[in-house]
């Protein structure tokens, strides 16, 4: 008798978990032994993290937790669910506040990541959107300038990017003011390159003069280097590394990341250095 | 009867559930005493190695007498302080606690007000990890007793780290192939052929600061995460190096023709080192080793605190100074004789009969 009655005096432990798998926007059933106290203070954990805010309801030895996420437990969700691809194992506690939580037995819990269609669907949206880059390059005049493929890169990048946190987390409100300073510095430059290209005056004559003097072998490599692959290989080289992090961080923290001024100035100035290299060639 | 037994079935299969995420060869618990608290053992929850862990990574600090910690922060969780080598991680907060067998559990990740004892920790390396002592304290200033002093600290992830290596020794030879075989840093001088043009001390400049960067950059995010790591001074340095360059090209836009002699290279070094009259011209040596050596300090800071240098604004205005000076003396450049071959002058018309 004394026996049973420490038993129930004992603190509540997570024995197991209801649902075969858990996903956002599903609901998180846990099979709970002992006092959990009041059902309002109780907070789910999930890799030992307390995760705010949820849902819940409790039963008769179960709590249930409708997995959401919000602005309270945002921060939380990225560090469990990014950087993985499809599903993963995690552990599930449950706890009396967010500091605390009981013993749990549930330590290899499958939690899925991203709908498999919602994979797919990215995956050939994202594969028709470069091939189009390259088709319209080809087949048109739209990305004749290395300012414009860098708009088109941004584009998609922050497009692929918004819609993969969607299909992970539910965010709709995602797009960060560097996504807009990325795109912004693009399009300046490409608007840039544009005014210079039309307010260039080409004196025919000089160039039919060139032309008739030059032979094929020189003329060719001078045409291509010079001042224009460093400026060109600077803003090149930049947009790619950036754009590289940039999917990195969406990938591993499921968000888009915080580039500071100095690091887009960096990519202003590679883009002015673009333009101010631009005026002297085209004359 | 039957509900006591299976309420005891029940713990016994949680309690070994439970104890399978622990490491299998952590030390038990030391019984309470009541003394004051005392780190006896950490943890990662890598199952190959409990022992170590990295930036992201969730560890667990098993405290005895946890309790009287707990009692000293009022039983707020929260306030306990991770310290490692004897520094406080502040604005680090526990994930969970667990009074009951006295864990802490904390995920390691920078903090604003950390962000210099990371740097610390992770910075200078020697080697892929680093033995640190970890343990745990009521405020930020006083830390309790730990056994723990060989936690293996992860400093620099090796996958990140060859993904690294692999991708700058190709951009390197890239870069050294594009700058030897093209005129990528030459003067673009009509007529004379890529590989024969001089190069140009402005553009090397500029392209010296664009790799040093690029290449930190990528390091730094690699290792530690970290995204703002360029800084005003290093944006500065880069600005200097752009103006420089398009100063330096819209000059030679300006001369009326370049002659073969100056446009024809004659090494690199002689090639950034002197001027029109073909000799050694001391405001492009001035520049030259001001560059190399401001390098030099930006790749140790880069490699001592994984964070790019922030020169002073004097630093700064010499480098400024030293370009200007550059560009102060590339402009008479153009109107200097040509070192060179020149053509003799066209004899003077016969007298008229």
């Amino acid at each position: 008798m004394l026996f049973a009655i420490s038993l129930h005096a004992a603190p509540a432990r997570v024995l197991s978990v209801v649902e075969p798998d858990a996903a956002i926007g599903q609901t998180l059933t846990l099979r709970v032994d002992g006092d959990t106290g009041a059902c309002k203070s109780l907070v789910l954990f999930i890799q030992r993290s307390p995760i705010q805010a949820l849902t819940k309801r409790c039963g008769s030895g179960t709590v249930a937790f409708d997995l959401a996420v919000n602005d309270k437990n945002a921060e939380k969700w990225h560090r469990i669910l990014g950087g993985h691809l499809f599903t993963r194992t995690v552990t599930v506690g449950l706890g009396p506040n967010d500091q605390m939580p009981f013993v749990s037995s549930v330590t290899d819990q499958p939690f899925r990541i991203i709908k498999p269609w919602h994979a797919v669907l990215i995956t050939i949206i994202t594969i028709v959107l470069l091939v189009g880059m390259v088709l319209v390059r080809r087949l048109t005049s739209a990305l004749d300038s290395l300012a414009r493929m860098q708009v088109a890169l941004w584009i998609v990048v922050i497009a692929v990017s918004y819609a993969y946190i969607w299909s992970v987390t539910g965010e709709t409100s995602t797009i960060n003011a560097t996504a807009l300073a990325l795109l912004a510095i693009g399009a300046g430059t490409a608007a840039g390159a544009a005014i210079l290209k039309g307010g260039t005056t080409v004196d025919a004559k000089g160039v039919v003069q060139t032309l008739a003097n030059a032979s094929a072998n020189d003329v060719s490599p001078i045409e291509i280097s010079g001042p224009t692959g460093l400026h060109a290989l600077m803003i090149a080289s930049w947009t790619v590394v950036l754009a590289i992090v940039f999917i990195a961080t969406v990938f591993r923290f499921l968000q888009m990341p915080d580039f500071s001024g100095p690091v887009l100035g960096i990519l202003g100035i590679s883009a002015g250095t673009y333009l101010a290299f631009s005026m002297p060639q085209r004359h | 009867m039957r509900k006591t037994f299976a309420s005891l079935v029940s713990l016994l299969i949680a309690s070994v559930a439970f104890a399978q995420a622990e490491p299998p060869d952590a030390p038990p618990r030391p019984a309470d005493n009541g003394g004051p608290a005392h780190v006896y053992y950490a943890h990662s929850y890598y199952k190959d190695h409990y022992n170590r862990a990295g930036l992201g990574d969730l560890i667990s600090v098993h405290v005895q007498n946890f309790n009287t910690l707990l009692a000293e922060v009022d039983g707020n969780c929260s306030a306990i302080v991770l310290f490692m080598n004897g520094m406080a991680l502040k604005g680090l907060k526990p994930e969970s606690c667990d009074a009951l067998s006295g864990h802490v559990r904390y995920r390691l990740r920078r903090t604003e007000d950390a962000d210099a004892i990371w740097h610390e920790l992770l910075g200078h390396p020697k080697g892929f990890t680093r033995d640190i002592s970890i343990s745990i304290g009521k405020d930020t200033q006083f830390s309790v007793t730990s056994s723990v002093t060989d936690f293996q600290l992860e400093v620099i992830p090796k996958p990140p780290f060859f993904i690294f290596v692999g991708l700058f020794i190709a951009a390197l030879v890239l870069f050294l192939a594009l700058c030897r075989r093209t005129s990528l840093i030459r003067n673009n001088v009509p007529g004379v052929a890529p590989q024969q043009q001089a190069f140009s001390l402005a553009l090397w400049q500029m392209s010296f600061w664009f790799f040093l960067v690029v290449a930190a950059y990528v390091f730094i995010w690699l290792i530690n995460d970290e995204l703002d790591t360029v800084t005003e001074s290093v944006l500065g340095l880069i600005g200097i190096g752009s103006a420089t360059a398009i100063g330096a090209v819209f000059i030679d836009q300006g001369k009326a023709s370049l002659d073969a002699a100056t446009a024809t290279s004659r090494g690199f070094i002689r090639d950034v080192l002197s001027d029109a009259s073909g000799g050694i011209s001391i405001h492009r040596f001035q520049m030259f080793v001001w560059t190399l050596v401001l390098g030099v300090i930006f790749i140790a800071s880069v490699y001592n605190n994984l964070e790019m240098p922030e020169f002073s604004a004097g630093l700064l205005g010499l480098m400024g100074i030293s370009s200007g000076t550059y560009l102060g003396f590339k402009v008479p450049e153009n109107s200097a004789p040509a070192a060179g071959p020149t053509t003799p002058p066209a004899a003077p018309p016969p007298p008229p009969a």
